[in-house]
């Protein structure tokens, strides 16, 4: 089969672009990986590839030519066993504006010399559907001038397009519009190998960004997904959010877990989020004010330090709460969070797990985050978000040193607590989570 | 006057690939001659399809007068004449040639009885007359494939041909391939009472079909008292005075040795490309077979090939098609229409069997995820009311796209059913439009609706 090149789109909003340059002349063997020609948007010039080997038997396009729309035809590669059909067929099938096309033909003539009888026929027969074009062209009809079986058509001008059933599930499946579509089949019907000829066309190039795009896949918004955007959608609407952010050198906390950890067997090794847990509980419940929530009339503050911990599951999240964290040891924390994560990944949380809270932690630090900004869960007043654990230098004594630093920022609602008050919260947090002998007491 | 020997299309082979392409040439006014050096309309007319399916009903018929009580029908002294079997297949296929004779007339097709041989581009002598034409067709079709040691002797070891027109009845056949041809016949004979032995290199009989065909059709010939023998192949074949020595080598190995009355050879089928003067252009093969283009345009501009000559599958409607579809490009190449070719196929055993598009085995060899449904006809109405209810109809889909991309029928007249599909298929039909189709009821072809919808678990009568 021939193989039609056609004007790539080099970005996602490119509609037209203009060629800098041929790299390849009429009649030239063109193999996979040659560049074929330089393409030039208004951001970059980039090099058309092909993957496809034949001859270069077509050029639409001089050098130069400015405004070509992506995925016009710009040149056919005829391979071997090519008929005058196959070339006509891809001069059928494409839109084509007339720029150059009189002027290419002068390179085509000194191609016929060359050749035998018969094709010297064919190309005289291409010539005759170009000639068409350019009459259509020049008697002002420009909207997708289509030519088919020697007759000059216009096609698709708000009439019903014509297309198997199987063609158009194709088209629907690949989002393509099947007004780019010539069709093949009887009365110009498109039919599946219309769609596969135009898909193979536009993976047969490849360039530097990828233009196919995969099919978009629509999929029943989950019951979990719709509760999650309903709540945090009122929380940036209505919370007044603030941020504070403090760097945490957890070089003790690193030494205490490895000290810890030695003693316990594997499945009951204290991890980090459990240290920032208790850390947290523990500010919460030294500095009281923090540990409340807004209310118009009246607000209130809780007497007991309920943390919520974020944990990631398919398609959401949960937050099941450690009741009373400021009372519970590491390893009762540690062992609570890890019956939450085994039943959260199973989806046996229950209600009483997940209700309730009045503060929680989201930890992204095991993604490689170093900081980022978390969404109040409503009716709560402060969320803290904890990034990951890496080596930084820092100044000690007028000395630097390097010392594991974990930022954690504190979002907070602005109706219920100041920003003094999360202040001394996090100087709070800070110096239970650099020392965290202190949480013993 | 010396006549004018100067032709637009010359087709040399008077088939259904070739008689139909003359007839279609006729119709857009070319000025046509085909070449016969036999009996007008080929193997298929006068030694294969149809004298064939003639027998078959005969066996059919048989076998309906010896289940006739189960209907009511009182038939206890039935007998047969075999002689009259014979002569009413011939007669059919007398028929048809003439008929083949007469259409070709009234479409002004100049027939020359002889062989044809190209004689370089543009020319074919026949009986030493030397014709011109601008475009010549080659539709020479094929012959039994020649193994050694299983050359028909016309007596005692068979082709197809001498199968069909035997004197008397045998008492025991071997019949040596399981293909469709193979199997065909061994029903007819099973059903007249021959004792049959069918014997495949293969593990399947009917390889060419689905799995589940093959292993059905062979449990209902066993039960016809058919003797089975797959993974077995044939060593040698003597021919005696009344009956022949067959020796063939089975699944465990070990060598068998075994008389009949007949054997039947019946193990594929070879293209007639020689002495038609290919020599003296530039054609090119391939495994015996001439290579062509969509259009059945050879490497040699100017000839083209249809049918059999061009292999693959050796059915007659594909050189039919062939041949109109290389007239119309011969024609106008600019108007030919650059269609799929999805070929069907039938077997005309008790039970029949029609397939068309690919098996559920080499779909998933291309990686395809699939969607197939099986309904089985005792879950259908009209083959109960028939007494016919052995058999199923399995389709298969695209799971991706909903692409009908197989079915594989075994039943009652599945051979008339199967173009159902053969529509679906060729106007890109997918599972929903098959879903919204009305299935006229009761009929056969409700299976066929039924198959569909199990493919995506909404059959409403399994």
């Amino acid at each position: 089969m021939a193989i039609p090149i056609l004007m790539p789109a080099l970005s996602p909003t490119m509609t037209e672009g203009s060629l800098a340059k041929w790299c390849k002349n009429i009649g030239d063997e063109v193999k996979p990986g040659d560049i074929i020609a330089e393409v030039e948007t208004d951001k970059a010039t980039m090099e058309i590839e092909s993957v496809d080997e034949g001859i270069l038997e077509k050029i639409l396009f001089n050098d130069g030519t400015e405004g070509i729309g992506v995925n016009s035809l710009i040149a056919i590669l005829k391979s071997k066993n090519d008929t005058e059909k196959d070339i006509k067929d891809i001069l059928d099938t494409h839109d084509r504006a007339d720029n150059n096309v009189v002027e290419q033909k002068n390179e085509v003539n000194d191609m016929e010399e060359v050749r035998e009888e018969e094709e010297v026929r064919e190309e005289e027969e291409v010539r005759e559907v170009e000639k068409k074009v350019v009459d259509v062209n020049t008697v002002k009809i420009i909207d997708n001038p289509v030519v088919n079986d020697g007759e000059v058509t216009i096609k698709n001008l708000g009439q019903k397009i014509a297309a198997s059933p199987l063609a158009k599930r194709i088209a629907l499946q690949n989002n393509i519009d099947l007004k780019h579509i010539a069709g093949s089949g009887p009365r110009g019907r498109i039919v599946k190998a219309d769609l596969d000829n135009y898909l193979n066309k536009n993976s047969g190039l490849r360039n530097k960004s990828n233009f196919m795009s995969k099919v978009n896949v629509s999929k029943k918004t989950s019951s979990m997904r719709k509760v999650i955007a309903e709540r945090l959608s009122i929380s940036k609407r209505e919370v007044p959010h603030f941020y504070l952010s403090i760097d945490c050198n957890v070089d003790n906390l690193i030494k205490s877990r490895e000290e810890i950890n030695k003693t316990f067997d594997k499945e009951f090794k204290i991890s980090v989020n459990d240290f920032v847990i208790k850390a947290m509980a523990t500010a919460l419940f030294n500095v009281p004010e923090a540990n409340c929530t807004w209310g118009k009339d009246e607000m209130t503050f809780f007497g007991s330090v309920d943390i919520s911990v974020a944990i990631a599951v398919q398609d959401g999240l949960f937050t099941p709460v450690i009741k009373n964290a400021n009372y519970l040891n590491l390893r009762d924390i540690s062992v609570q969070m890890k019956d939450f994560v085994s039943k959260a990944n199973a989806g046996k949380l229950l209600p009483e797990d997940y209700e309730g809270g009045n503060f929680s932690i989201s930890n992204l630090g095991m993604y490689g985050i170093d900081s980022f900004s978390a969404i109040i869960n409503p009716p709560q007043s402060g969320i803290l978000a904890v990034g990951s654990i890496s080596k930084k230098p820092i100044v000690i004594d007028n000395e630097i040193k390097v010392c594991n630093i974990m930022t954690c920022q504190l979002s907070g609602d602005h109706r219920a607590i100041d920003g003094a008050v999360g202040a001394r919260l996090l100087k709070e947090f800070k110096s239970l989570i650099e020392n965290p002998v202190k949480m013993i007491v | 006057m010396v006549k004018d020997n100067t032709y637009d299309l010359i087709i040399i082979g008077s088939g259904p690939g070739g008689y139909v392409a003359a007839i279609r040439a006729g119709q857009l006014g070319l000025k046509t001659a085909i070449i016969e050096e036999s009996q007008l309309g080929g193997v298929c007319l006068n030694w294969g399809c149809i004298p064939t399916k003639a027998l078959l009903r005969s066996s059919e018929i048989k076998h309906l007068i010896s289940v006739s009580k189960d209907f009511g029908i009182k038939a206890e002294n039935s007998s047969y004449d075999w002689e009259l079997i014979i002569n009413r297949s011939r007669e059919i296929a007398d028929k048809l040639s003439k008929g083949v004779e007469y259409l070709l007339k009234k479409n002004k097709i100049d027939v020359i009885n002889g062989r044809g041989k190209i004689s370089g581009v543009g020319r074919v002598i026949v009986n030493n007359n030397l014709y011109t034409a601008s475009n010549i067709i080659l539709a020479t079709g094929a012959r039994p494939k020649n193994i050694n040691g299983l050359l028909s002797d016309s007596k005692n070891i068979w082709s197809y041909k001498e199968a069909m027109i035997p004197d008397k009845k045998p008492e025991s056949i071997l019949v040596v391939g399981a293909g469709a041809i193979g199997i065909e016949f061994a029903s007819f004979y099973s059903d007249f009472g021959t004792k049959v032995t069918v014997i495949e290199a293969q593990n399947h009989i009917l390889p060419n079909e689905d799995k589940d065909i093959s292993v059905f059709v062979r449990s209902k010939l066993e039960k016809e008292g058919i003797k089975i023998l797959t993974n077995t192949k044939i060593k040698k074949i003597t021919s005696l005075k009344d009956n022949v020595n067959a020796e063939f080598t089975m699944e465990d190995g070990t060598i068998h040795k075994e008389k009949y009355s007949k054997s039947i050879v019946s193990v594929g089928i070879e293209a007639n490309i020689e002495n038609i003067g290919l020599e003296t252009v530039d054609i090119k093969q391939e495994d015996g077979r001439i290579i062509t283009n969509y259009f059945g345009e050879t490497s040699q501009k100017g000839i083209f090939a249809i049918g059999d000559i061009t292999g693959a599958p050796w059915l007659a409607h594909k050189a039919s098609h062939e041949g109109i579809n290389a007239v119309n490009y011969i024609f106008n190449p600019k108007e030919a229409s650059n269609h799929k070719k999805i070929i069907p196929g039938c077997t005309y055993a008790r039970p029949q069997v029609a397939s068309i598009g690919i098996t559920e085995k080499k779909a998933k060899e291309l990686g395809l995820k699939l969607k197939v449904g099986v309904f089985p006809l005792h879950g259908n109405g009209k083959a109960i009311a028939l007494g016919e209810s052995n058999g199923f109809v399995k389709t298969i889909f695209n799971k991706d796209n909903g692409e009908l991309i197989g079915a594989h029928m075994v039943g009652p007249e599945v051979t008339e059913l199967i173009s159902t599909y053969a529509i679906a298929m060729q106007l890109e039909a997918t599972e929903a439009d098959l879903f919204n189709t009305v299935f006229p009821h009761p009929t056969l072809s409700e299976s066929i609706h039924e198959s569909v919808l199990d493919a995506y678990d909404r059959a409403i009568h399994i």
